[in-house]
């Protein structure tokens, strides 16, 4: 991290030193906070799930089309009568303490991760006490590298819960625990280790030496996680400028999570490389339909009819985005003419529509957030096309955690903000579609609706499921309760001396599989 | 003295009583659920139900509270909901931080603006003490934000002396710690330098309109043994109330400062804790802060008498 004046300095001291050290790789990259705990899916957020990902791995994990690809294990096969899971275990795979993984570590691991001492996050989504109907009924090792998951009931959406990033069901050694089951420290399987965490400053990570990678080129984190350089330094940089300025002086390679009004200033200047693009992750108008002006389905579709989804995605993802009125991304295995399909912008409509529901100039407030810019623009510019429509939008805006409060107690009228992404259609609609009375923030609780919801998260059959989604959008449109605008964008910022680095579907940054030049 | 330190001491007690509650209150009031912000996007019922059991939000506000005073009795700030870290553990790791910036810049702008301002007023209406009070009033201006900035632009980035990056504590590496010290106290420099410049300029303005002033100089004194002798002590101790409550003020926590220069300090852990409704974070440090306040309050006050002989303890 010396500046280049200094590096005269270093080199003497090297010199006079006579030091035989050869000279590391070191990608040096920004993160805006630091993670909550090395404890993978027990506490965590989105910038843990990241730094994690380079240290632990699942048996499977999401492909670049958001379908499950291989991770630890290089391959599965699924009985006939649907119900178990025999998992092969990746050729060479060791821990970062030399361990060679077995299928006994495996085991070890998942007991852990279902034993409620542990609090595993999402144990219940596989112990068949929550709601996704998942109950993993026994797991037995077949030998060192086979080991069979049978469940209770065949569920077509098993693989892709265990591959869910913010639940990372990661395989460890068991010397990760004491004796007494406290969290020590990750002896995981993945290309980097930590070496030094130095809280509310930086995490280092080294190369796992013994990692052996799959032969499958990486797909998403999916395939080969080969490290390619021997150290990644995550520099907690709160501030985005002051990341951006840190860039341009040399002193990081990486910018993650770089500000979207940046990207179009540093892609012009030499030396730096910008890579955007649109995540699963969906930026919304939410219109609760229990509130006495809402409840009027007419009036929520004259909402509905009276924006223009172009120019929202236009402001609030500073050009980088494109308007997507679906739930299905671009990327998804299901992208098709039929979730292109919306209400356009239409104010004779909106007219007619507010008449037939008998509005006077009642307020609509629509709550959201100074935290995140995208939520912000477009509340901003929905507020905008509302008024230009005749329908007196008010904005109030609050601090993040406030109106996630909010949001998940259903006390607000209208709400813009951003569901994070999710590697499956169903998974993102189980967010916003459910029973109202039972789960409050559940803003579409249309019955049929819900059930539609129900099966395509039971059927495996590609073709039935696209229809299925296909039915569900059209609904969707129709009920005007959750009204989606765009794909939320991400963007990283990078020095020209890094090569290998792409992003993937979901957004989160990966630095397997990454250089950095001289 | 004695007798006032005690006193002093004892009013300490309602105070930190007092503080205990509001801090604690305030909390509550503000909506935001530190569960949510550790399971929201799971979207599972269930799992914060879990979470706010196992962080005992599920318990009733008085048991609460309750609980977080019967642990700080026994010298215990709670653990941060985030990290599981022990919040005193956190309040010593990021206080030296704050405060080697905070003395550092503080020490400096006395230096210079305590003499600058003495001068002001001493020469007052001339062009001296135009670009004094010129200078005080660009450095209140300037948004503390756009100054790191400004400083990031010209040291970092084009003139590549200063790295704009890390941190490194002076006990590590003095000189190294020095560099990523540079900037973050320049600019908090600069903003304190301008309130204690001003308050030393109208206080000597004020003793300087004083008869024994007039006295010292109709006996025939030098005009410097008026200044240094006569002057500047009663002067002096306004300012140093300044410093007193500017210090007091700043060592808990440089928001913008240890922000814009990636600093691990207490401001930045604080906002941070509120952000994400860390209750046992926010409420250790702003309880931090109160003890430091009212100890620097006292200090002030003992101090108060070496300079203004009129006060007696």
């Amino acid at each position: 991290m010396l500046r280049p004046t200094l590096r005269p300095l270093a080199v003497g001291a090297m010199l006079a030193f006579a030091s035989p050290a050869v000279a590391e790789d070191v990608l040096r990259i920004s993160i805006p906070s630091d993670i909550r705990s090395t404890n993978v899916g027990v506490s965590r957020d989105g910038v843990t799930d990241i730094l994690m990902a380079h240290v632990v791995e699942p048996l499977v994990a999401p492909r670049n089309n958001l379908e499950v690809g291989p991770a630890l294990a290089e391959s599965w096969t699924l009985s006939e009568d649907g119900r178990t899971y025999t998992f092969t275990l990746r050729a060479g795979a060791t821990f970062h303490n030399g361990a060679p993984v077995t299928t006994a570590e495996v085991k070890w691991s998942w007991d852990r991760m279902l034993d409620p001492e542990t609090k595993f996050l999402c144990r219940n989504w596989f112990d068949g006490t929550g709601v996704t109907g998942i109950h993993i009924q026994s797991i037995e090792p077949l030998d060192e590298r086979r080991i069979a998951f049978t469940l209770a009931a065949p569920h077509p959406l098993f693989l892709k819960r265990m591959g869910h990033i913010p639940c990372v069901s990661a395989v460890l050694h068991p010397d990760s625990v004491a004796a007494d089951g406290s969290w020590i420290a990750p002896i995981g399987t993945g290309p980097f280790s930590i070496s030094d965490w130095r809280k509310d400053q930086f995490i280092e990570m080294r190369r796992h030496e013994g990692y052996v990678p799959l032969a499958e080129a990486a797909d998403g984190y999916a395939g080969s996680r080969a490290p390619l350089v021997d150290k990644l330094l995550f520099n907690i940089i709160p501030d985005p400028a002051s990341a951006k300025m840190a860039l341009l002086a040399g002193d990081l390679d990486v910018i993650t999570a770089l500000d979207l009004d940046a990207a179009a200033e540093l892609q012009g200047m030499s030396g730096i490389q910008v890579d955007a693009s649109a995540t699963p992750g969906i930026e919304v108008l939410l219109l609760r339909n229990n509130d006495p002006l809402l409840k009027s389905r007419e009036m929520r579709q004259a909402i509905a009819y009276a924006l223009d989804r172009g120019p929202i995605a236009q402001l609030a993802t500073a050009g980088l985005g494109r308007p997507n009125p679906s739930f299905v991304p671009a990327q998804s295995i299901y992208a098709g003419p039929d979730f292109e399909q919306a209400l356009p912008q239409d104010l004779g409509k909106v007219r007619e529509l507010l008449s037939a529901a008998g509005y006077n100039g009642e307020p609509v407030t629509i709550l959201t957030n100074m935290t995140q810019a995208a939520d912000n623009k477009s509340a901003i510019m929905i507020q905008a096309m509302l008024q230009q429509a005749g329908i007196n939008a008010q904005l109030e805006v609050m601090e993040f955690a406030t109106q996630l409060q909010t949001q998940s107690k259903g006390t607000y009228q209208a709400m813009v903000m951003a569901f994070s992404a999710r590697p499956d259609e169903t998974l993102m609609l189980d967010v916003f579609v459910g029973d109202s009375a039972k789960r409050v923030n559940a803003v579409t609780d249309d019955p049929a609706i819900q059930e539609m919801v129900n099966r395509s998260g039971v059927t495996a059959d590609p073709e039935e499921r696209r229809a299925l989604f296909a039915q569900i959008h059209a609904a969707l449109l129709e009920d005007a309760t959750t009204i989606i605008l765009f794909n939320r964008v991400e963007a990283e910022g990078l020095s020209d001396k890094v090569s290998g680095y792409a992003r993937w579907s979901m957004g989160m940054p990966r630095f397997w599989g990454v250089r950095i030049g001289s | 003295m004695i007798s006032y330190l005690l006193r002093r001491l004892l009013l300490v007690v309602p105070t930190v009583l007092i503080s205990l509650v509001v801090v604690f209150v305030l909390l509550r009031v503000i909506p935001g659920d530190p569960a949510l912000m550790q399971v929201a996007d799971l979207n599972d019922t269930a799992a914060l139900e879990e979470a706010r059991r196992d962080l005992g939000l599920d318990r009733s506000l008085p048991q609460q509270f309750a609980s977080w005073t019967a642990s700080l009795a026994r010298g215990d700030f709670g653990q941060s909901i985030r990290s599981g870290e022990p919040v005193q553990q956190m309040i010593w790791r990021s206080f030296p931080v704050t405060a080697q910036i905070v003395g550092l810049a503080t020490l400096l702008a006395a230096l210079i603006a305590i003499p600058a301002g003495l001068l002001a007023a001493w020469r007052q209406h001339t062009p001296f003490d135009v670009a004094v009070v010129g200078l005080a009033a660009l450095c209140l201006s300037v948004p503390s934000f756009w100054l790191a900035l400004l400083l990031l632009t010209l040291f970092g980035v084009t003139l590549g002396w200063l790295p704009t990056v890390g941190y490194v504590a002076m006990s590590d590496d003095l000189l190294r710690g020095a560099l990523y010290l540079i900037m973050p106290v320049i600019a908090l420099t600069m903003t304190e330098l301008a309130t204690m410049a001003r308050m030393a300029r109208s206080s000597t303005i004020d003793v300087m309109r004083l008869e024994y002033v007039t006295n010292a100089r109709a006996k025939g004194l030098s005009q410097r043994r008026v200044l240094w002798r006569h002057i500047f002590p009663n002067a002096f101790a306004p300012t140093l109330t300044v410093i007193g409550l500017l210090l007091g003020n700043l060592l808990s926590g440089v928001v913008v400062i240890e922000t814009m220069f990636s600093l691990p300090g207490l401001g930045r852990m604080m906002v941070n804790g509120i952000f994400m409704r860390d209750y046992p974070v926010v409420q250790g440090v702003l309880l931090f802060s109160v003890f430091l306040t009212i100890t620097i309050n006292v200090v002030v006050d003992l101090l108060y008498p070496v300079f203004d002989p009129r006060v007696r303890l």
